[in-house]
């Protein structure tokens, strides 16, 4: 017959997977249906979160534009913009191609909300 | 569509977990004007009191376990405060609630969670020498302060009688009383200091819990007295009359008192024989042993009858399943979802010290599934420290 090797843990090694296999006991003790229940609608509310996230290339579109440097400059030294400046900032392409995705998002808001 | 009324008498956890969970899921009819949830207290902030149990050690901040209770509480929710908010009688034959400001609220669904407080009254001589971290965070500061300036001498935990609410707290201080003077104030056991526990009962806890409880004692050498039941204090002569006539000596004494149910409610003539609010321990509704039952009326937490054990773990669990049958009585869905007695009780080993990790376990049974063997461990330690920190966000909010 061949022998076979018996692997004895060390006392630290037992120690710490009674550690681990105690947390499970308490970690199980601790689950019931309501718990279960409130984890399973707090974790419905973040996947709601990521679907929105990963479902669209706004935040891409975001990644980029917070990485502008032009924002960052802007983040230092705030520049401050009355109502004469937006009506100027309006004529540049670029501030009149994000308004109109943001009007289109605002578009959409409306429409889903009513839809609720 | 009538308006309905869920009334809750109650800001701490309980009436928080409840009022958050019931108002989201009924976030439309709240908007709609067809619900409107209204808690009532006199206080406008909440105090983790499981905390208190830390503070004197400085494990915990006073900032940690307070937090204004409006923050925690669902802006769908209506919150009265001081004295408008503080209940003086409560009638269940009217439905309705009257509180010293004048007020009286009627109700549809009326939720009464108004906690305990300590019966001074009990023990002759207990005013005169009342320290303890049961009361409020100033009375736990002011035995903060009482031990670090303490320079040696005999300490005795008392827990005067039952019911008390957190029934592994005097314990839990005791062990972590024991590593704070050996490893902070560098007391030497034996000579500069002695530490005594005093309980009214033969164990603490359920068995499984007694048993490590008994040997971590032991093993520190802190006298362990059970079925000590005191009769007098005699703060002049810093002694404590048993009723057998024993007749012990402290140089600190730290009492954990018997505890009442609120005023309000003895006032309104709502207790049953045993001076607490009677319900069914299943459904958690009022009702005193068939005699007189309202089934749009639950019970919950630290006021409910002695036969529930007063936990926090417990709260929380019979506040989940309030909330759900709250929800299921103003849909009208015919179910009752019952409490399995859920509670449980953090076992403390030891503390975190310069020495050695800290030793913790979250003890855990029901009704009829009782606790089982368990070891204390460095990440249940870590665990239970955690708990406390994410308490107001997680648990507080309905959240898990």
């Amino acid at each position: 017959m061949e022998s076979q090797d018996v692997k004895i843990l060390d006392e630290k090694s037992y120690e710490e997977l009674e550690d681990l296999l105690s947390l499970v006991a308490l970690l199980r003790g601790y689950l019931n249906d309501h718990v279960i229940k409130d984890l399973a609608d707090t974790m419905a509310s973040l996947s709601g979160l990521a679907s929105a996230m990963a479902g669209t290339d706004l935040v891409n579109v975001l990644e980029k534009a917070m990485q502008d440097p032009e924002l960052d400059r802007a983040l230092l030294d705030p520049p401050r913009i009355g109502l004469a400046g937006m009506l100027k900032t309006m004529g540049d392409a670029d501030v009149q191609k994000g308004m109109g995705i943001l009007l289109t998002l605002l578009k959409a808001m409306g429409k889903a909300a009513g839809n609720t | 569509m009538s308006k309905k009324k869920v009334l809750i008498l109650g800001g701490g956890a309980v009436g928080a977990i409840v009022a958050n969970k019931v108002s989201r899921e009924m976030r439309r009819e709240i908007a709609r004007g067809e619900l409107d949830i209204t808690i009532l207290d006199k206080n406008a902030t909440s105090y983790n009191q499981g905390g208190y149990t830390f503070i004197p050690f400085g494990l915990l901040t006073p900032e940690d376990i307070t937090r204004p209770r409006r923050s925690l509480i669902s802006p769908r929710v209506n919150c009265v405060f001081g004295r408008d908010g503080e209940v003086t009688m409560v009638n269940l034959d009217q439905r309705e609630v009257k509180t010293v400001g004048g007020e009286t609220y009627a109700y549809d669904y009326l939720l009464i969670a108004t906690g305990c407080q300590c019966d001074l009254d009990a023990l002759p001589g207990l005013k005169e020498d009342f320290n303890t971290f049961y009361t409020n965070l100033d009375d736990t500061l002011k035995l903060k302060e009482r031990l670090e300036n303490m320079p040696k001498g005999r300490i005795v935990i008392l827990t005067t009688g039952m019911p008390v609410p957190c029934p592994g707290a005097p314990g839990k201080f005791a062990a972590l009383l024991d590593d704070y003077v050996k490893s902070v104030k560098g007391w030497k056991p034996g000579t500069d200091s002695t530490i005594t526990f005093l309980w009214p009962l033969p164990l603490v806890g359920p068995p499984e819990y007694n048993k490590l409880f008994t040997r971590n004692l032991k093993e520190r050498g802190i006298e362990d007295r059970r079925e000590f039941k005191p009769t007098e204090i005699n703060p002049s002569s810093r002694q404590i009359v048993s009723a057998a006539g024993e007749i012990i000596d402290y140089d600190l004494l730290i009492t954990i008192p018997v505890h009442k149910p609120a005023q309000a409610m003895v006032d309104s003539g709502i207790t049953d024989e045993k001076g607490w609010l009677p319900s069914d321990k299943y459904s958690l509704r009022y009702n005193n042993k068939g005699a007189e039952s309202y089934r749009e009326v639950y019970v919950v937490g630290d006021t409910g009858p002695v036969d529930i054990l007063k936990t926090g773990i417990g709260a929380h669990y019979q506040a989940s399943v309030t909330a759900q049958n709250l929800i299921n009585d103003l849909h009208g869905t015919p179910v009752t979802v019952p409490y399995r007695g859920e509670t449980g009780c953090p076992f403390v080993q030891s503390s975190y010290t310069t020495s050695q990790r800290g030793k913790a376990h979250i003890a855990t049974w029901t009704y009829d599934n009782p606790l089982k063997p368990f070891k204390p461990t460095e990440l249940g330690w870590f665990f239970y420290r955690m708990y406390y920190y994410i308490y107001w966000d997680t648990a507080i909010k309905g959240l898990m």
